[in-house]
């Protein structure tokens, strides 16, 4: 591939995130307010259920809260709406020499611009009200966005990579989703709520422990564990490397199997 | 300028269809094609609905691959094909459309953002260019294709049925501009079931049947034979017709 067609590609990666952005924005009456109502909606209904209902003993429970809504929301948005974008793209295979890369990589980015500006009002709501002042350990909020990003693009990668071979598992993917949704830790503390035994099932899950990582540094005001982190992280890099593999290697077949 | 050169070595395309719940066949829709296309020739693509006409077109603008045989590009030309598949985003303007259409055809941003105005003007979509597509019409959204596909300028053009498109105004104002971009290229491909628009454009026919090549030669010559053969096929259909009346 030479550098043109680098640039090329880039350019319709760059303009069609952005325009599928500006059409998404326009669709609905309260725009942008969703991005944040979003998770608040999400926080208030976890809230009352195990915050009032059940009592969770859980201190700082509205932020403990917020912490895993916020982290989880972008894996499974993302994850989700990347499902289908090779699948559902059959007419531009026929027309245009695209690589099937570029669709999953457009959901993540347009996702992604929704995300930034949720993080940016969590994380100074955070700083205002929080139970511990800003201080160096929140650099440490860096790498583990960082290991959040390289999962929720390794898993859209390879979800979308794959769809269109096993058209089923865009059925199975919210299943999945809401499997890990009570296998991330968002509403209990998982050092607490699971046995020892099984606490490194549910660690195998990098939301979990990104969610972990980031209510360490925000709640309690300590570094993560960077081992568990970096384990997440190598999961995340083995889904990208797995989803590129896929679309590098499929890349000519998709087009004969979407044209079915 | 590099003279280019485009052969095709038996080519073959298969598509999966899935069969069932568990099972899955295939349709050969081309088998064992052989042909070259030349720099500065004009060939035209003959063939009945599902001879694999526009399955061929898409092999040669290299948006599909052959799953048997070969192509071989000689001077690395450009192809830009040139159909009217329903290529839009619905949710998207007209305008970031035919965009996003030139980037994905190999423009740079700034070229493609130039052009918009041109394709305004020659789409006659006006204001509608900054609605989304899913307010056009069937022919508003055709016009708007033609116009973002006849931006690009290519060594080989590709033409797929798009010398019909729009009112009778337009296809005069299409078909000049389709002359000019043919003129500018310096190979075409045309597939149509217009056999005058084949005759008056092509100097070379190629008649697919059932995925196979039946005839390659002179336009007149195999003009002619095609002609022939579609009426022999409307007397025997005729006669079939009858009987099944009767």
């Amino acid at each position: 591939m030479n550098v043109r067609k680098i640039l090329c590609a880039w350019d319709a990666l760059i303009f069609h995130a952005a325009c599928s952005f500006r059409a998404e924005l326009s669709r609905y009456y309260l725009h942008f307010v969703w991005w944040l109502l979003d998770p608040i909606l999400t926080l208030a209904t976890l809230y009352v259920v195990f915050g009032i209902f059940l009592a969770s003993p859980q201190p700082n429970f509205t932020l403990f809260l917020l912490t895993g809504i916020v982290v989880w929301q972008w894996f499974a948005n993302t994850v989700t709406n990347a499902t289908n974008s090779i699948f559902g793209s059959m007419r531009m295979f026929q027309q245009f020499k695209v690589y099937p890369v570029h669709f999953p990589l457009c959901v993540f980015l347009q996702d992604l611009t929704k995300y930034v500006p949720v993080l940016m009002v969590f994380f100074l709501c955070v700083a205002i009200f929080g139970p511990v002042p800003v201080s160096p350990v929140w650099l440490g909020i860096i790498p583990v966005m960082a290991v959040e990003g390289l999962c929720v693009l390794g898993f859209s990668i390879m979800v979308a990579s794959l769809v269109p071979f096993l058209p089923d598992l865009a059925k199975a993917v919210p299943i999945v989703i809401n499997m890990l949704f009570f296998a991330s830790g968002i509403f209990y503390d998982i050092q607490t709520a699971i046995l020892p035994k099984h606490q490194a099932i549910i660690y195998a899950n990098p939301n979990a422990v990104c969610i972990t990582a980031m209510r360490d540094i925000l709640i309690n005001g300590r570094q993560p564990d960077w081992v568990m982190l970096g384990t997440a992280a190598a999961i995340g890099l083995g889904a990208l490397i797995l989803g590129l593999i896929m679309v590098t290697k499929f890349r000519r077949v998709y087009p004969r199997l979407i044209s079915q | 300028m590099t003279i280019f050169k485009i052969t095709c070595q038996e080519v073959g395309c298969r598509y999966t269809i899935r069969q069932g719940h568990l099972f899955s066949g295939h349709h050969d829709a081309l088998r064992d094609v052989t042909f070259n296309l030349t720099d500065g020739e004009r060939l035209g693509i003959i063939g009945m609905n599902g001879a694999g006409k526009s399955t061929l077109l898409r092999l040669l603008a290299g948006v599909l691959h052959p799953t048997s045989g070969r192509i071989i590009r000689e001077g690395n030309p450009n192809c830009s094909l040139l159909s009217l598949s329903n290529q839009w985003y619905p949710d998207l303007s007209g305008r970031d459309n035919a965009i996003l259409a030139c980037l994905l055809a190999g423009m740079r941003r700034s070229a493609a953002e130039a052009r918009v105005e041109t394709m305004r003007e020659f789409s006659e979509l006006g204001r509608w260019m900054d609605l989304p597509v899913r307010t056009y019409s069937t022919g508003m959204a055709l016009r708007l294709a033609l116009a973002a596909a006849l931006q690009v300028q290519p060594d080989v053009l590709l033409l797929d049925e798009t010398l019909g498109v729009g009112d009778a105004v337009f296809q005069q104002k299409a078909a000049a501009a389709i002359m000019d971009t043919v003129e500018r290229a310096r190979s075409l491909v045309l597939v149509s079931h217009d056999i005058n628009s084949i005759i008056s454009l092509c100097d070379r026919i190629l008649w697919l049947e059932d995925g196979r090549v039946r005839a390659d030669g002179p336009t007149e010559e195999i003009a002619a034979s095609y002609a022939a053969w579609v009426a022999a096929d409307r007397e025997v259909r005729a006669v079939f017709s009858e009987m099944d009346g009767a």
